[in-house]
């Protein structure tokens, strides 16, 4: 894997700057959609119990004035509620999400969402521009803002997504007429904006053990998403099943490559936060990785079922909702593990610290 | 110890029958660039895409990933003991080449990779065509996604290489970018749902469908160019200052070559004299976001780029954006 650890030397042999996630915040829409609405308003009424394969029983959805952008900026003023830093101090600003829909679905391409998100928050001194990763964008933003903190360039960064998917749901309910249809992941998309504050770590623990990421792009073309034909919004088709199976199949070996140079096996993992596609496929997932690496870990987070699939917001929600709920102590070990269109396999291994203290945890 | 540029490449379409799509055109570079290296692309550690309109306008996968699998770059899982490849698409407009090399100046100086390359590629998206994804429904949703008018940027793609240097004196030694959101009306580029007919063969296929298509519609305002040079020259006085430089001691400017009348505007108001303009053959057209590559792919050419010492890159882009970097051969 590409993959940068927490401590070390930079290429000159100088030392690099540890860093640390130091605000997490989100903006989840208040609508929801249940999975029995969502499979009612189907065009063709197809009989799958998309709750029972999924374990998704809802997802909550933009209404009137809501989209990427105000998603993005909701999420980016919460993380900023919870943060030490003003919007001036964020040096670095990333857009991360794979939707770039603004006023409604008006999806832009020029100039990028970031440039608007930072003039909303007010973060005038930094460095914008967007990235695209599919599902994976989120740790991609995160992975370089760790990039550029090590090495003394930058103090402090925002990764920030808005992503705004529910039409692909709706679009998917106009075509989807059995089990196997390759529209049938659309059904499992839900909406959220997520945002991360990394900033320089002055303590010896509390920071990113390792940063790290392949694409394996054989399978590049097992997902594709594009502007739709059938409505507003786009249309997303995938080979749901094969991506599970490859990304389970050939993921292990990287993954115990960035949990080697943490330091760590994958039993040392407090919690394993994986993208969330589907209860079923997480939990089935997790143990067929844990057999791979020979123990399992210790909890995995499984937030699908309430939000859905948020694209590349997934794992920042989770850690959000389990911040807010103080489900963390002190000192536990993160492990996110990103599975997204590409195929991407990307790892973020770090520890909880400091950051419990700005949600109201004194555990 | 620096980051240096050991090649370029650039691409144009050869197809006169349906054009090429963005995918195609950002394959051929990448080819160009690794053959003038006398590299492979199995030994690319990052790929960058950079490019903004791409076959069909997809949105997932990373159109990065598909290029690396189009040209080998390591697209099965890494063997023990090398590391494979990754990659992503940054979307800067017109900056993106510029941000593509400062995140890739990053991972080299940091140690964590050794060799990358930043890709682009600009083409109506209506001309893709190089899919070879195993959906049947998706050329339907290709064909109906459309562009408002004629697609007002050349087909071009580009390609540029980079390694670390050993000597500290040569490659980049700085980056800078900057935003003036107060024009960012200037140049637009949306897609949204516009009512109208369904296509024939979609109806027929799937009835009762919302009568209409999504349109993908790109703007420049009168005053872009002016106001991008006038953007840039601040910007540049400021990066340049310091860097202890004056615009004199520029050898060679390497700019974006659009919009149309920027490179002038901005070397006038800059104070750089016109024989150190690194220009696009006229035979390019209106190139987007792969202009500074095309740009450098002349003046490597002629010998101007490895002459010089001091070689400031400005580009512009839609925010208005400007990216400058300053690098020695």
């Amino acid at each position: 894997m590409i993959l940068e650890a927490g401590v070390g030397a930079l290429a000159d042999g100088s030392p690099a700057i540890p860093t640390r996630l130091e605000s997490i915040g989100s903006k989840i829409p208040e609508r929801i959609l249940t999975t029995e609405e969502l499979m009612e308003s189907t065009r063709h009424h197809p009989h799958i119990e998309l709750e029972r394969l999924t374990g998704i029983h809802q997802r909550h959805v933009c209404s009137e004035g809501e989209d990427s952008f105000t998603l993005a900026v909701g999420a980016a003023r919460d993380c900023l509620a919870h943060s030490r830093h003003r919007p001036e101090d964020i040096e670095m600003l990333i857009n991360c999400s794979i939707s770039r829909y603004k006023d409604g679905l008006r999806h832009q391409w020029e100039p990028p969402l970031s440039l608007g998100i930072k003039d909303a928050i007010g973060a005038n001194k930094a460095i914008s521009f967007d990235i695209s990763n599919a599902c994976a964008g989120m740790m991609t933003g995160v992975f370089i803002l760790h990039d550029f903190i090590r090495r003394g360039v930058i103090r402090r960064g925002m990764a920030v997504s808005g992503e705004y998917i529910s039409s692909l749901g709706q679009n998917a309910a106009k075509q989807v007429h059995w089990v196997l249809s390759n529209q049938l992941a659309s059904l499992t998309l839900g909406d959220a904006g997520t945002a991360a504050i990394v900033e320089r770590a002055d303590s010896d623990t509390d920071h990113i053990s390792v940063a790290a990421f392949a694409t394996l792009s054989e399978h590049s073309r097992l997902c594709l998403g594009a502007p739709s034909h059938v409505g507003p919004g786009a249309s997303m088709f995938t080979k749901a099943r094969t991506i599970h199976k490859v990304a389970i199949s050939e993921s292990p070996p990287l993954l115990k490559e960035a949990l080697d140079a943490a330091g760590l096996g994958f039993g040392d993992i407090d919690y394993v936060i994986p993208h969330q596609t589907s209860a079923r496929a997480i939990e089935r997932g997790a143990k067929e990785i844990g057999e791979r690496l020979g123990m399992q870990a210790k909890r995995v987070v499984v937030t699908v079922n309430e939000f859905g699939n948020t694209s590349s917001t997934t794992h920042f929600v989770a850690l959000r909702k389990y911040l807010g709920e103080k489900r963390f102590k002190k000192g536990d070990t993160i492990m996110l593990i990103s599975f997204a269109s590409g195929l991407e396999v990307g790892v973020l291994i770090f520890p909880i610290e400091e950051i419990l203290d700005r949600y109201g945890n004194e555990n | 110890m620096g980051t240096k540029i050991d090649a370029v490449g650039t691409s144009r379409p050869h197809l006169r029958i349906g054009g090429m799509g963005a995918i195609k055109l950002a394959d051929e570079a990448a080819h160009a660039c690794l053959e003038r290296a006398g590299r492979s692309a199995a030994e690319l550690d990052f790929l960058i895409n950079a490019g903004v309109y791409r076959d069909n306008n997809i949105g997932e996968p990373a159109v990065a990933s598909m290029i690396q699998e189009d040209i080998g770059a390591n697209p099965d899982p890494p063997l023990q003991g090398g590391h494979g490849t990754f990659s992503f698409d940054v979307v800067n407009g017109a900056c993106g080449v510029l941000t593509g090399m400062h995140i890739l100046d990053g991972f080299l100086m940091s140690g964590a990779i050794d060799l990358g390359i930043v890709v682009t590629a600009d083409a109506d998206p209506e001309r893709g065509s190089n899919w070879d994804f195993p959906f049947g429904l998706v050329g339907a949703a290709g064909r109906v996604s459309r562009s408002h008018s004629r697609f007002p940027f050349a087909p071009v793609g580009g390609a540029v290489l980079l390694s670390r240097s050993e000597d500290e004196d040569k490659g980049f030694s700085r980056f800078a970018f900057s935003t003036y959101s107060e024009f960012k009306h200037l140049l637009e580029a949306e897609m949204r749902w516009q009512k109208g007919p369904i296509p024939r063969a979609v109806a027929d296929r799937v009835p009762g469908l919302e009568p209409g298509s999504n349109v993908l519609r790109i703007q420049e305002r009168e005053g872009y160019a002016a106001r991008a040079a006038e953007c840039a020259a601040t910007s540049a006085r400021a990066f340049l200052e310091s860097a202890g430089l004056e615009p004199l001691d520029i050898d060679l400017l390497v700019p974006s070559p659009t919009p149309a009348g920027f490179p002038d505007a901005f070397s006038q108001a800059l104070g750089v004299p016109a024989d150190r303009v690194a220009r696009v053959d006229e035979s390019f057209g209106g190139v987007h976001t792969a202009g500074p590559i095309a740009a450098l792919e002349g003046v490597m050419r002629t010998g101007q780029f490895g002459d010089a010492r001091n070689v400031l890159f400005a580009t512009v882009a839609s925010g208005i954006t400007v990216g400058l970097a300053l690098y020695h051969p």
